[in-house]
Parts: C-alpha cells; structure tokens; sequence
C-alpha cells in the first residue's frame, strides 16, 4: 500500500498543474477584467483589442467589465494642456507547469531544467500604445501652463485625449517562481511568487531586463493583492475549517521538509489539527 | 491523477464524526388505538460519545454511541372493569346498626398509566457503513438559469460527501426493573382518585381489599400483560411503538441524507464577488470519496 497522504499531517490538498491551468482559464474567462487593461476609447473598441477575449455568459449577463479602463498615458512635459495617449494591455494567455518540468520548455536563460520545488510559467501579453493622427496632434491649442494657473487657484486646463491606431505587439514571457504562506487579509494564505523571468527576443538587454522588471512586479504584486488563495478555498470548504473545536495550521518542518510543496506536478499543502476544549 | 486530492486523517475523521454525533437529534409523539388499550408516546434524544475506527476495506465502522433520551414518555390507556368495594361496618352499634362503616364504592371506567423514563440511556452498538458522494441540485433551484443565478438566488448546486450506512444496530430500551414498583403507585393514586373525597385512612382499607381482589391482575388481563409490568412497557417502546426501529431509520437518514460530512458548492467559488464583479467560480467534476485504515481521501477534477 501506498504511503498515506496524511502520514505527517491532518489534512493534505493537492492540486494538479492540469487543474490550475484550467482554474486559470475560468478566471481569465470570468474576471476578464483582471487581464485586460486599455483606457476608455480601447475598452469600447472590440475590434482594436490587441487580442481577442473570450468571457463567460454571466460576465455578459450581469454586465461586467471586459477590461479595466485606465487613465490615458501621459505625454511627459505636456501640462497646458496635459495630453494623454491611449493603450491597451493584455495577458491572453497563461499557463503553469509544477516541478518536475513536462509542460513548458524554459528558455535557456532561466536555466532549464526546473529545480524543484518550484513552478514554471509562460504567458503571453500583448499591447500597444495609440499612435494619434498628426493633425489631431496639430490640434492641441496651447493653454495656461498649469503650474502658473494654479498659483492663482484656477483649475488646470482639461487633459487632451488622442485616441490613436493601435499596432499591436505580443511578448511570449517565461517565469519561474515559488509558494510561500502568507498571513493576508487575516488569512493563512498560498502566495505564489515570481523569482525569474524572460522574454523571448527582446533587444537591447536592458531593454529587456527593464521591461522584465515591470511584468515581475506587476506579476508578483497582482498575485498579492489577487489572487492569494486562503487555505479553506484550497481544501474546498473542508467541513473541518468550520468546527469551533479544530484550529488548522501549517505542518512545520520536521516533519514536512516543504509545505507548501511544488513536486509530482503538484501544488501540496499539509495541514495540522488542533483541538480545542 | 486525478485535478485535486484532499485528504483528512483518521483523527480528522474523527473530528468530522463528532460533529456528526453532536448536531444529531430526534423527537417523535404519536398514539394509537392497540384494541383493549391505547397508548401514546412522546420521545426526544441526543446521541453522545462512540468510537470510530475506518478499514481497508473502504468501510467505516462506528459502536458504542449513546442514545440519550431527553424525553421518554409513555401512557397507556384502558377501561378498568367496573366493581365495587365497602360496604362494611367496621364498628357496628351495639343496639342497631352500625357506628363506622365504610360505604360501598364502584369504580371502573378509564385509566391511564403515564410512565416517564426521561434521562434513560440506551446505544447504538454499531454502524457499518461507507462513504457516498453525491450531487445534490436544490429543488427550489429555478428553472433554466445559469449556475450564478441559483446561487444568487440562494440555491447553489452542491457536492456532497455522506456516510452511507449498510447498517445500524441499535439495543432495545432496557426498562429498569424499579418500573413496576412506580406503576404499582401510579395504579394506586389512580385507583385512590376514583375512590373520591374519603380519609385517607379509608382508602387505604380499600385499597387493601382491592389488592386483595388482585387489581394488578385484573389490569394485566386487560392490557393483555403476561409477565412484568415492567417487561410490557419495555415491549411496548421497543415493538409496538417501535422505537428501536425509528432510532435506527432516523440515524440511517440522518448519516446518509441530512448531514454531509462534507460540502461545498458547484460551481465552487475561488475568487468572491467584488465592486460590481461576478464571483469567480470552477465547475467540479467526478468527486469521490473513499476511506482506507489511515484516512478519507477525496478526489475531484476541474471542469472544463
């Protein structure tokens, strides 16, 4: 007989990467607002999206967003009046693999093969920035600089706002990461983390390496604020979450060297009971 | 393999058994009509304690479960034979008549015998039993709408994982021998009322003479009583009202149908609803439930 999945622990969950990656296809399909981001004149414009997006009936039904609108991009310097340029971000699609590697073949920059206990990812974004028509650009009348009409307390001249033609680009981003509990929002948490990233045929370096820094950190940050999973939705409600007598918490090591653990392409969390009067 | 695998161990198990024995009650009256008598009941428990022990088999087996019973209340109804006593004079007058007598009185008509055994303890000796997963659709669900609404709308569709007996043992009521001493009284307070605003002095000589007519025997053949009071009531509960059975059908119900060890909602809800947005939420697919020596593992794949 096998070794039992509670041999050191209470309670064990395990999910599967082929589970989370169809989790992560619900989730992109109903909260499409999560992965899409543009500013109003993107969002309206279901042609010009840099990717077409498939949602759910109910996303449709109760009239939720498709993508989150953002402000217009700022031209630097322009304050009189302050014009923006609009864009459009998009994460199409995403995909996990959970050591040991057989889903995702890592570039040679995250120094393949995975190691274990960690996870892989690739994901791909698409974008562009609105690039104005000239004579919209000629159109701008010069106003008061703002920082003059405000010392005298008028308000700053309305922004200006040039939709443009989209040319839209994608990047195939690899990443490779780990879990950690967190306490958040009160919580025991899974929190997975991003420690490595690529993008596939990016030039200059820097380039690159700036542009990795601002998805990791998008990335790591959203995983955070968003998608942290509290352990009593891992294990699915577990009727033992909601006895008054029984307080769950991580298995320590010992006896559970990695908890969370990413192995046998798996996300393995273990769990130990205390009961109380 | 497999999408998800959750695992509880058996002391978990045992946790989850607990509750289960906690949140079980039981309350039933009734009455009706057995021919020379009638009778009614009114009963209420709780179960406490037991022991759990799972099997390689995929079996559960759990003994030893106390049946507490709050309320335990019986009475039995009949028509007592009319007869009379007295008529005696105890101090007669020297010259005529009598000084102290004591006046003949007829009694007969209806009788009820109340038993109340409240606070007895019974058991269950054993529960055999395995591990069910079901898929539960509310029936108050509303027609044609999507698995979002009915949730909305309170009436989510559900994955439940039952304990699903093959069977239950349950002990017969033992009723305590001390029983017949209570009738004994509860038969003569009766009989005492019939007998109407006399001295208790005076009851007590008839109630003498009763005895000595052999009331209890004459009870007994009406109610049809071959043995002890004691051993009648005791068939009463456990055959003629059947409790031992409506124990056992109840706790059978309970396990396999009322109280799931485990349940959530299908769709189940990973991101919660939030400013305006829907909540997010993963269609489960094939669960199941097994239960081996060391554990109850439960399996489940994402759908699509």
């Amino acid at each position: 007989m096998s070794t039992p999945f509670t041999q050191n622990c209470d309670l064990y969950g395990a999910v599967h990467e082929n589970g989370v990656n169809k989790i992560i296809t619900h989730i992109m399909r109903q909260r499409p607002s999560l992965f899409n981001y543009g500013t109003a004149d993107v969002a309206k414009n279901v042609e010009g999206w840099c990717s077409k997006v498939v949602v759910t009936q109910d996303v449709r039904n109760y009239n939720n967003p498709i993508f989150t609108v953002e402000n217009y991009l700022p031209i630097f310097g322009a304050d009189s009046p302050p014009v923006g340029l609009s864009f459009c971000a998009q994460l199409s699609s995403a995909k996990i693999d959970f050591h040991p590697s057989n889903v995702i073949k890592l570039p040679a920059e995250l120094t393949p093969p995975l190691q274990p206990q960690r996870f892989a990812m690739s994901f791909r974004i698409c974008g562009s920035i609105g690039c104005p028509p000239e004579q919209e650009v000629d159109g701008i009348q010069p106003t008061q600089p703002a920082g003059q009409a405000s010392d005298v307390g008028l308000k700053s001249p309305p922004p200006v706002n040039l939709p443009g033609r989209l040319n839209c680009f994608c990047l195939d981003v690899y990443a490779i990461g780990h879990f950690e509990r967190a306490t958040i929002l009160g919580k025991e948490s899974l929190l997975g983390k991003l420690d490595d990233m690529d993008i596939v045929d990016i030039k200059p370096d820097a380039l690159e390496q700036n542009i990795i820094c601002y998805l990791k950190t998008a990335v790591n940050v959203i995983l955070r604020e968003k998608l942290t999973i509290p352990y009593e939705k891992f294990f699915f409600s577990f009727s033992l979450f909601h006895l008054a007598t029984v307080s769950l918490s991580a298995t320590p090591n010992p006896p559970i060297p990695n908890n969370p653990a990413v192995e046998d392409d798996q996300l393995k969390v273990f769990l130990t009971m205390k009961v109380g009067p | 393999m497999s999408d998800v695998t959750i695992a509880a161990s058996a002391s978990a198990f045992k946790q989850l058994f607990n509750a289960l024995i906690d949140n079980f009650t039981f309350s039933k009256s009734d009455s009706a009509s057995y021919g020379p008598f009638s009778a009614s009941y009114s009963v209420a428990l709780h179960l406490e304690d037991g022991t759990l022990s799972l099997h390689d088999d995929g079996t559960i087996e759990i003994q030893d479960v106390d049946i507490v019973w709050d309320t335990l209340k019986a009475s039995a109804c009949f028509d007592l034979p009319g007869f009379c006593v007295g008529g005696w004079c105890i101090v007669p007058d020297p010259w005529n008549g009598c000084l102290v007598g004591i006046p003949k009185i007829c009694i007969g008509g209806p009788i009820c015998i109340p038993v109340d055994l409240s606070g007895l303890v019974s058991e269950i000796t054993d529960v055999k039993a395995s591990l069910l997963a079901k898929y539960y659709v509310d029936p108050a669900r509303p027609a044609n709408v999507t698995d979002l609404a009915a949730e909305f709308a309170g009436h989510p569709n559900k994955w439940q994982v039952y304990i699903d007996p093959v069977w239950v043992h349950v002990d017969p009521i033992n009723v305590p021998d001390t029983l017949e001493n209570i009738i004994e009284n509860i038969i003569k307070n009766a009989i005492y009322n019939m007998l109407g605003p006399l001295p208790d002095w005076m009851k007590d000589i008839l109630w003498a003479a009763i005895q000595a007519i052999g009331i209890l025997d004459i009870i007994k053949g009406v109610l049809g009583i071959v043995g002890s009071i004691a051993d009648w009531f005791e068939n009463l509960f456990n055959s003629v009202f059947d409790l031992v059975g409506l124990v056992e059908t109840a706790v059978a119900d309970y396990f396999a149908n009322k109280y799931p060890i485990y349940e959530f909602e299908d769709p189940y809800p990973i991101l919660p609803a939030s400013g305006g947005l829907i909540p997010v939420k993963i269609p489960i697919r094939n669960l199941a439930a097994t239960i081996n020596s060391h554990e109850m593992i439960v399996t489940a794949d994402v759908g699509a």
